[in-house]
């Protein structure tokens, strides 16, 4: 018992040593920004259904306070960026998001951390834990949006409608969508041309313990088939991950093998170590070390930068196709 | 004929195989000391739990004031006998008062200047009035012995049955305590006592039930039953038995071996 | 009132004891009292003691809407408040819990988690949470909870009777044992059924009272509450039957009701707390023995005593959990695990020497 206790420590030290640098959400500015500076939202008030069933109903989006790093973006790229008041520790994009009070992960809510933020919505999705957390700002009176996931390459257009309407600048986010679904469909055209298609799989670290396959089904569904590539992984699991086993990826034997950022330093430690991975080693892409990494909300976050991330993912899988074009 | 307060026929307890206790019959009259003694593993402490109702034995009954016992109420036989067993293993530090109130339990109706009053009798009667504020653990054996004693006494009940109320005792209090038995005896209490010493049997028992074996060797008024021949057979070693020099009682001795 | 009575008149032997005892409960009442005016008052919002009593007094009904920020009535009103309730509620039954286990097993270091109850208790909980969901408001989950606790708690009882008396020893090992499956199997569901009421492996080992609302305390009250009521009605058979079964009978206490009872209520309050806010550790075996050390070990001061203890130990412990590291959350089992820790070993020592030897 008192060897878990002495790990336990460690591991809380350790986690609050990684959410640490964080303190800032502790003030409670009564500047009333951007609602004043009017950026119109005439499609408020609406109501959209959660994923939890919830009827929620958005009166103001004066006073965002986004739980996931891929909303946040899509907010800022409807012009919305000024009404974000805090967000969570993955909203990394764009460069505005570095000076916002964070209120923690949104696995591990604090509601009173949030509603210190003084919100007139809270934007999250159906990772946002613990349930209660949700409840208690419920309960005060704070519109909490919740998401459902989505998937595959009809995700960012989805994703931004939903948003937009939510947000009430339906407009925005029409025109924002459309040229989002644009730049995708013309990766798939592009993609339609070429005469090699190698095989990938794509590596995800999400944390010390749990590094993932993303396959068909996953998140990132018909990503691969956008750029002319085959993904090898085994078929998502019903949480849209598969467990990393070596077996899986030696079956599969991905010619290059695809991974976020973060993860990659943070928990696989580098090369080195991801190299170290089980069954990495016995692949192709382990042996001819083609392992690409991509900033994670870049690579993830399915949202207005993903017809850039097909461009980019088509031009390093198909060097001599991208030389041509 | 004055009816016994506790009487007892034909007890017999079988334990894992053994037979620890084997036929034994006894009543005990108010006013009355039994001494029961005998060699090791007699059997006196499990006679006296059958008596007490602590065990339930395998063959025979017990009745107090005429009920069986399996018919009392635990209040009810509390109030009418109380059971010293040979140890008290107390962990918890309670003050020695507290643990002497313990006594009073069964006494519900009770008024709380009663119950001080009867456990500080309790206590004065067993010379241990003056570790009333002392925790109970940090006691010798002897002291904690007779402030054990002080808590059977406070539960006020005629029958009392004593598993070894002595052993721990220095001469004094042996004699204070043995002296003590015999007064209230002669208020009408009915007093059952496993002794190891049989010369305090000779002094203040009326009557001595001898154990040998988990059989009764002899019940009988105490001169009857201290007997030398007796005494050596169930001993098993050779007794000898003279009149007190001082005292109107025998003196017991061991023999040459 | 007569039981009351009974002991409040002292002999003039000075020992100090009863003036003693009534410091340390208006002691630990202050404590509580401090530590809740903290609680509804600090945190990522700061609100000032005067605006927290007039949001209280304005939800009661009996004060006007002005005095504090629609803000900070969300803040103190649907988080603080009920976090500070389940909080309270939950050392103090556990503090009471402990204090009645360990009169039932006739020893000073059983307390709910040490001997498995609170693991029996998440088990159970995450059982029923996983067959009816939260259906009728979660009551699976503390009804289910409960019966997970008294099977636990039952398996390390009967291991660790032996002739009449516990073994610490055997008690304490077949805690661990217990405790290893309990939460095991209540981690293993987690993660294989993945839905979210069922908490993570984290919650329950370690404890949080950042689920706390209004719903959790009215699920989880009356269930505390009936112990909290009941338990001292006890006080006095369990103080007796600390003489040992044979003698506590011989005196007129219906041992084995007693006990059953006692264990049986003092099980029904920790589980419904391991349920709400998982297992926290050492609370049981800490408040008592406060309690024990400054007052004695009569149950009728060591029962409410553990339980005002308890609570004020789980308030402070909860404040510093969600302080500390603000935004994030320590969870306060681990809070009280640094304290209680140590505070075991300093016990388990201190027991030895005492009373020469294990028990």
């Amino acid at each position: 018992m008192r060897r878990t206790v002495v790990t336990l420590i460690l591991a809380a030290l350790l986690g609050a040593g990684c959410g640490g640098g964080v303190g800032e959400s502790a003030s409670t500015t009564a500047d009333a920004t951007g609602g004043t500076t009017a950026i119109p939202t005439p499609g408020l008030p609406f109501v959209y259904v959660s994923a939890d069933g919830v009827a929620t109903r958005v009166e103001s989006a004066a006073r965002i306070v986004t739980l996931s790093g891929d909303m946040t973006e899509i907010i800022f790229a409807l012009g919305l960026g000024p009404n974000v008041v805090a967000a969570d520790l993955s909203s990394v994009y764009p460069e505005a998001t570095a000076t916002l009070p964070k209120v923690g992960v949104e696995f591990m809510l604090s509601a009173e951390a949030v509603l210190a933020q003084a919100p007139t919505v809270v934007i999250g999705d159906t990772d946002a834990r613990p349930l209660e957390a949700i409840e208690q700002m419920r309960q005060a009176g704070v519109p909490v949006v919740l998401f459902p996931r989505f998937v595959g390459l009809g995700a960012p257009a989805e994703k931004i409608r939903a948003l937009a309407a939510v947000l009430g600048v339906g407009e925005a986010g029409e025109a924002l969508a459309s040229r989002v679904q644009q730049e995708i469909d013309a990766a798939a055209v592009r993609a339609s041309g070429v005469t090699t298609r190698p095989r990938v799989a794509l590596v995800y670290a999400a944390s010390p313990r749990a590094t993932l396959l993303l396959g068909p089904g996953s998140v990132i569904d018909g990503l691969f088939e956008a750029v002319g590539a085959e993904n090898v992984a085994p078929p998502a699991g019903a949480d849209g991950y598969v467990p990393l086993s070596a077996e899986a990826l030696v079956a599969g034997d991905p010619e290059v093998i695809i991974t976020a950022e973060r993860g990659f330093d943070r928990y696989l430690g580098g090369m080195e170590g991801f190299r170290q991975l089980p069954g990495v080693a016995q692949t192709a892409a382990g042996r001819e070390q083609r392992i690409l990494v991509y900033e994670d909300l870049f690579l993830l976050g399915l949202g207005p930068r993903t017809g850039q991330l097909l461009e980019r993912l088509f031009a390093d899988l198909h060097p001599e196709a991208a030389a041509g074009s | 004929m004055t009816a016994p307060l506790l009487a007892a026929e034909g007890l017999v307890l079988r334990a894992g195989g053994a037979v620890l206790v084997d036929g034994v019959g006894l009543s005990v009259l108010p006013g009355e000391i039994i001494g029961v003694v005998g060699p090791n593993g007699a059997g006196k402490t499990s006679l006296l739990r059958l008596l007490s109702g602590e065990l339930a034995p395998s063959r025979g009954s017990v009745t107090l004031d005429g009920k069986p016992l399996s018919a009392w109420r635990p209040l009810g036989l509390a109030r009418r006998r109380a059971v010293l067993p040979q140890q008290t293993l107390l962990q918890f530090a309670f003050r020695c008062l507290d643990v002497v109130l313990m006594g009073r339990y069964a006494h519900r109706g009770s008024p709380a200047d009663q119950d001080l009053a009867a456990a500080r009798l309790a206590m004065s009667r067993t010379d241990t009035l003056h570790l009333a504020s002392r925790l109970y653990p940090t006691l010798s054996a002897g002291e904690q012995a007779r402030v054990s004693l002080a808590r059977v006494l406070a539960q006020e009940a005629t029958v009392l049955l004593l598993d070894e109320p002595t052993a721990s005792l220095d001469l004094r209090h042996q004699e204070l305590v043995m002296g003590m038995l015999r007064g209230l005896a002669e208020a009408g209490a009915g007093v059952v006592a496993v002794l190891h010493d049989l010369n305090l049997a000779a002094r203040f028992a009326g009557r001595v039930a001898l154990m040998s074996g988990g059989r009764l060797a002899a019940l009988a008024p105490t001169r009857e039953v201290l007997a030398a021949d007796l005494l050596s057979e169930v001993y098993r070693h050779p007794v000898v038995v003279v009149p007190h020099p001082h005292l109107d009682c025998p003196l017991v001795l061991p023999g040459a071996g | 009132m007569r039981r009351r009575a009974r002991g409040a008149t002292r002999p003039a032997e000075g020992t100090g004891r009863p003036a003693g005892a009534w410091l340390l409960f208006a002691l630990l009442a202050a404590v509580l009292a401090g530590g809740a005016v903290a609680s509804l008052t600090l945190g990522a919002v700061a609100v000032a003691p005067g605006a927290v009593w007039k949001i209280v007094l304005h939800h009661l009904g009996l004060g006007g809407a002005e005095g504090f920020t629609l803000q900070e009535e969300a803040v103190v009103w649907s988080i603080r408040l009920p976090r500070l309730l389940l909080a309270a509620l939950t050392g103090a039954g556990l503090g009471m819990a402990g204090a009645a286990l360990q009169g039932v097993f006739r020893n000073p270091l059983a307390d709910p988690q040490l001997i498995g109850v609170s693991s029996g208790a998440a088990f159970g909980s995450t059982v029923g949470l996983a067959v009816f969901g939260t259906a009728a408001w979660g009551l699976a989950g503390p009804l289910f909870g409960v019966l997970g606790g008294l099977a636990a708690g039952a398996v390390v009882y009967v291991l660790s009777r032996h002739q009449g008396r516990t073994e610490v020893v055997t008690m304490v090992l077949a805690g661990i044992a217990v405790t290893a499956v309990g939460i095991a199997g209540a981690a293993l569901l987690g993660y294989s059924l993945r839905r979210p009421e069922l908490r993570t492996p984290l919650f329950w080992s370690l404890g949080s009272l950042s689920v706390a609302t209004w719903r959790l305390v009215a699920l989880t009250a009356p269930l505390v509450t009936v112990s909290l009521v009941a338990l001292p009605f006890l006080a006095r058979s369990l103080d007796v039957m600390l003489l040992g079964d044979g003698q506590a009978r011989s005196v007129g206490v219906a041992v084995e009701r007693v006990r059953g009872l006692a264990a049986g209520l003092a099980v029904l309050a920790a589980s419904a707390t391991v349920s709400a806010a998982g297992v926290i550790g050492f609370v049981g075996l800490l408040a008592p023995h406060a309690v024990r050390l400054t007052a004695g070990p009569a149950h009728r001061r060591v029962l409410p005593g553990g339980a005002l203890a308890g609570a004020g130990l789980v308030v402070l412990a909860d404040l510093a959990a969600r302080t500390l590291a603000s935004p994030l959350e320590v969870p306060v089992g681990l809070i009280t695990a640094v304290l209680g820790g140590p505070v075991f070993l300093w016990l388990l020592r201190r027991t030895r020497t005492l009373h020469g030897g294990w028990g």
